[in-house]
């Protein structure tokens, strides 16, 4: 009967998370654009979110006139005070000239996928792009306005209290039992 | 004699760990080398599911639980709750309930999974809890052969995610591997502890490899058929590579023959076992500390992280042993 009822259950939990878990994700809502002059031609920058703001993450695409077949390059995301920055997933590796790949939701335009500019400020985004007419680079300054949200310090001290309830807890009983602990080998 | 629903509910404890660890391990692996996220994502729902059948056990073990018959527990409001799944319930319920919280962030910046957010730190904190639960949840079960297995498997699932519990440095010391040198310390002394012997604290280097093993091959074989499934595709440069596994200290099998020795070499000498296990402690620091010189990275002060990480480790041994002369009062035989 118990068994019969958690078969029930499990099954149940099947079929309410399996359409979810089968679908694929949604496709991206491109909320703004900007032009990058790239050399003769240009790339389009577009945004799921805007305006950028610091700590907030969103997704990029790139996209150059004549599309992305054919053609390769990297961009360095340069931080307001001027440190290239790695990004992202793409951006693991540590490398400052983040390899140009496909975003895995907009695969016709290059991307960054989640990625959010950890400093408030104005960036740089500085491409560098090979195609059949010869390698052509162009720069994208994104303004980065202040971090949603309460200051990071609060959110860390709201986060972590209970943390810290746990630990006051649980010291004042180590204290109180430790002694009682036989510590030999034939304890 | 433990009651059976605690020995059942050790195992059912010791399969939702299995299932959260691995769930975790694939939602990285998904990250890295597909990307698109929901909240339904198969590596989500596997996690979340082992979580809930961590919560969901210790409900069961918990509340029945009344009288003598129980074993030893703690009281709280009427109940005589066994530690262990009395730990082992909030462990799970924090991660549940940090789980909302995270997502509640993410509605406000987003759904970067890279950036340090407490709700991150607590997820993993949440989850080396339920591991230290369910060591506690075997340790009641140490006079039987089973439950000793049981107890091996369960540290070996704990030094895994330990290895993964923090993340970036202070002042040039990797605080991931300063976490998972000292949880890597704390679990082989509580080891030895149990079970005063050096053939378990060996057979906890053993399962060690298979847990590594199946994080190392589980991952990257159920991210590329997932994405297929769902036809989503890899990223350009989707990597393949088990990046959980390769955070696991590749050395700790060896860590665990050292123990073995030293705890046969400290009983037949009489040596004070929280010396022993201070030294032992150290000993594991250095060894991972040295190992992840060579194959990645320790932060940018390599001699102060060996300094750090070391005396972290002597006091985590220290620890453990003291962990497992109370632990060791958790089977109602020795109450």
């Amino acid at each position: 009967m118990r068994f019969r009822s958690a078969l029930g259950v499990a099954v149940a939990v099947l079929l309410v998370a399996a359409p979810g878990a089968t679908a694929q994700a949604s496709t991206l809502t491109i909320v703004h654009s900007e032009q990058v002059s790239l050399g003769e031609s240009t790339l389009t920058a577009s945004f799921t979110d805007w305006p950028v703001r610091a700590g907030r993450s969103l997704d990029f695409t790139f996209e150059p006139t004549g599309g992305i077949e054919g053609r390769t390059g990297t961009v360095r995301a340069i931080a307001p005070s001027g440190e290239p920055t790695a990004l992202g997933i793409v951006g693991l590796d540590g490398e400052a000239d983040m390899e140009l790949q496909r975003h895995p939701l907009a695969r016709h335009a290059w991307g960054l996928d989640v990625v959010a500019l950890p400093e408030e400020g104005l960036w740089r985004f500085e491409f560098t792009v090979h195609g059949p007419d010869g390698t052509s680079t162009g720069t994208l300054p994104i303004a980065a306005g202040p971090m949603p949200g309460p200051s990071p310090a609060v959110s860390w001290v709201v986060g972590m209290a209970p943390w810290a309830v746990v630990l006051l807890v649980l010291a004042r009983r180590w204290l109180k039992v430790r002694r009682s602990a036989v510590l030999a080998w034939s304890g | 004699m433990v009651p059976k629903r605690q020995v059942v509910g050790a195992w059912l404890l010791l399969t939702g760990f299995g299932s959260l660890w691995l769930g975790v391990a694939w939602d990285g692996q998904w990250h890295v080398d597909v990307g698109p996220d929901t909240f339904f994502t198969a590596p989500h729902l596997m996690f979340y599911f082992g979580s809930a059948l961590i919560g969901l056990t210790s409900l069961a073990v918990v509340l029945p639980s009344r009288g003598a018959a129980a074993g030893p527990g703690v009281r709280v409001l009427g109940f005589r709750a066994p530690v262990a799944f009395l730990v082992a319930g909030l462990g799970a319920a924090g991660h549940l309930l940090y789980g909302a919280i995270d997502l509640w962030w993410h509605t406000i910046y987003g759904f970067d999974i890279l950036e340090s957010t407490p709700s991150h730190l607590s997820l993993q904190l949440a989850m080396q809890v339920q591991a230290i639960a369910v060591v506690m949840a075997f340790a009641a079960l140490r006079h039987t052969t089973s439950g000793k297995w049981g107890l091996a498997a369960a540290g070996a699932f704990g030094v895994a995610a330990g290895s993964i519990m923090l993340d970036g440095d202070v002042f040039g010391v990797s605080l991931t591997v300063l976490g998972g040198s000292a949880v890597a310390a704390w679990t082989l002394c509580a080891i030895a502890g149990v079970t005063r012997s050096a053939w378990w604290v060996a057979a906890l280097g053993l399962l060690f490899v298979a847990v590594h093993a199946a994080t190392f091959f589980f991952p990257p074989l159920a991210t590329g058929l997932y994405s297929e499934g769902i036809g989503q595709p890899l990223r350009d440069n989707a990597l393949g590579v088990p990046l959980v596994a390769l955070a696991m200290p590749l050395v700790f099998p060896l860590i665990a023959v050292v123990g073995a020795v030293s705890v046969v070499f400290a009983r037949r000498r009489d040596v004070s076992p929280p010396v022993v296990m201070a030294a032992l402690g150290a000993v594991i620091g250095l060894f991972v500390v040295v190992s992840q010189y060579l194959f990645d990275e320790v932060g940018t002060s390599p001699l102060l992280a060996a300094l750090v990480i070391t005396a972290f480790g002597a006091i985590a041994g220290r620890f453990g042993w003291q962990s497992a002369a109370l632990m060791r009062r958790l089977t109602p035989r020795e109450a």
